[in-house]
């Protein structure tokens, strides 16, 4: 069983997830070519979500090349951190990890990741995206909680279970 | 007042712990709206005011997909007033209608030999990559290189890899592979159509601009497009009637009173057409009178001052002071600020956009007045109400 205060910080957690999900998902119907436009202040969305650098790699099966963007690897990682986050609120471990150690994985890896997204949008493709934007604060967010729980999910396990 | 309130609270480890309903409300909320919001964004894509008939999958927008201004230049990457256009108004015309979303701007390149033909496709290449507007700029500023080099496509590829940082390989193989060869020849087949001539050569919703001009040109049509060329009826009816004509011009005023009135009732009204009135100048007094109907639209009054100029015709050429009579005796019975409408006739207001307007109609070699096109199709002439009735559902039928 978990702390009060871990608990707390999951729910937020569970909250931005949710969000960085639906902002993910909009992004990959576009980059996918499911949807037509982007709902963006400028031409920055355009610019940035019709880039060389939205393909992260193809891979050719039964002679169809299908592609992995940039938004659905967010659309994965959001909702492997809502699934863990929401599944695991009230527990300290998932198979045998401590869920905390789980989250500070995937919410590390986003962090890094969208670090090295607002480089390339800022120094090789010169534009900012709102939605991407929108999406490396909202995982910024979830890796700065998920290391303010840290100590929260580290303190010695609740008396009631000792016994 | 604290026990009661320390007594809710769970303790630490306590079994009671655990996630409150309201948080899964809040969840359900916030998950409902966002997938409202993504399938609203889904089922209506933005839709300007002209229609998206103008541009076509193939073309790369710059600025807002929504601007309610579209404007689309043809020019070949080599020539060099299209240069000059890039080099000089362009920037002024992104900074001031593009950026702000104003204008949304669709560039198509035309050709008329090989090397222009491979510059061409290197552009679309270049767009795979992100680079479509980086390279139109390279291409123009760089055409004396690319048009002499002996080998366009690794010409193009080196140098771009170097300067734009594009993928070379990627898109020398795209050349290569003339991957991009039959949408260029498409596009110039339809300019050809469409009488695109002088170069660069401008759509700007309704009005065409064939040559390279100062923002001060651009500048009254782009407000033009944007008041919706003071059109009559829905912005979104199938069917566009534009209409060239003069109060000098008996047909015109015999096609005023009888088939007009009919086709605003029957359709204009209805929804099924969109009607724009276009001046067709040939000396100073029509130029005069056309102008003073933009000045009277500057004060929401562009159709009655239209109706007035026709209506009044006879007291106009009899005039000893056309400005006088058009701003005291229109505008006072028109109710409107008869001395701005002096001062916008005296200060030639708009007289460039007027200037671009005859142009227009030249460019579309409107032969004389009334003159007409239907959803592009031309005719000429007083025709009955029947005629336009006929030519207008024949556009309706799908």
């Amino acid at each position: 069983m978990t702390t009060p205060l871990a608990l707390r910080l999951r729910m937020i957690i569970g909250v931005l997830a949710l969000i960085g999900l639906l902002v993910a998902v909009y992004l990959a119907l576009y980059e996918n070519g499911l949807s037509q436009s982007l709902v963006c202040p400028d031409e920055g969305c355009d610019k940035v979500n019709t880039s060389e650098y939205v393909v992260l790699f193809t891979v050719r099966i039964a002679g169809a090349e299908l592609s992995l963007k940039v938004a659905d690897l967010g659309v994965i990682g959001y909702t492997i951190t809502l699934i863990v986050t929401l599944g695991w609120m009230t527990r300290r471990e998932m198979l045998r990890i401590p869920v905390g150690v789980i989250l500070l994985g995937l919410s590390g890896f986003g962090f890094l990741f969208s670090l090295y997204l607002t480089y390339l949008e800022v120094f090789k493709i010169h534009a900012l995206c709102t939605w991407c934007v929108s999406s490396a604060v909202l995982m910024t967010g979830i890796f700065a909680l998920t290391v303010a729980a840290w100590p929260a999910e580290r303190s010695p396990a609740p008396a009631q279970q000792r016994h | 007042m604290g026990s009661p309130r320390t007594s809710h609270q769970p303790k630490r480890g306590s079994p009671s712990l655990r996630v409150p309903v309201w948080y899964y409300a809040i969840l359900g909320v916030i998950t409902v709206v966002g997938a409202a919001l993504i399938v609203i964004s889904l089922q209506s894509p933005e839709k300007p005011e002209l229609g998206d008939d103008l541009i076509s999958e193939d073309d790369y927008i710059l600025g807002q997909a929504d601007a309610p201004v579209t404007v689309i230049e043809w020019a070949s990457l080599d020539c060099e007033p299209c240069l000059a256009h890039v080099v000089t108004t362009m920037p002024q015309l992104q900074q001031e209608y593009v950026e702000p979303g104003t204008v949304r701007y669709v560039f198509r390149p035309l050709v008329f030999d090989e090397a222009n033909h491979v510059a061409a496709e290197a552009l679309y290449c270049a767009g795979e990559q992100g680079h479509f507007w980086e390279m139109r700029d390279w291409l123009f500023r760089h055409s004396s290189e690319w048009t002499a080099a002996t080998d366009a496509a690794q010409f193009l590829a080196e140098q771009t890899a170097r300067v734009l940082g594009l993928d070379g390989t990627a898109l020398e193989d795209c050349l290569r592979a003339e991957q991009y060869s039959e949408r260029v020849d498409r596009i110039n087949a339809e300019a050809m159509a469409m009488g695109v001539s002088r170069m660069p050569f401008f759509r700007i919703n309704h009005t065409l601009l064939a040559g390279a001009y100062p923002l001060d040109v651009f500048r009254p049509v782009i407000d033009l497009a944007q008041k919706g060329d003071y059109a009559m009826g829905e912005a979104d009816a199938p069917v566009i009637i534009m209409e060239w004509s003069r109060p000098t011009c008996g047909y015109c005023r015999q096609y005023s009173l009888t088939a007009k009135p009919l086709i605003e009732t029957q359709f204009v009204e209805t929804g099924q057409v969109r009607y724009i009135f276009r001046p067709y100048v040939g000396d100073d007094f029509s130029r005069l009178v056309a102008e003073s109907v933009y000045c009277a639209g500057d004060q929401g009054k562009f159709w009655e001052m239209h109706e007035w100029t026709f209506a009044n015709v006879e007291r106009l050429v009899e005039s000893a002071d056309l400005v006088q009579t058009l701003a005291e005796e229109g505008g006072a019975e028109l109710g409107l600020d008869t001395a701005v409408m002096r001062d916008c006739l005296l200060q030639g207001r708009h007289q460039v956009l007027v200037a671009v307007l005859q142009a227009d109609a030249s460019l579309r070699e409107i032969p004389g007045t009334p003159s007409f096109l239907i959803n592009g199709r031309p005719l000429a002439g007083a025709y009955p109400f029947e005629t336009f009735k006929q030519m207008i559902e024949e556009e309706l039928s799908p």
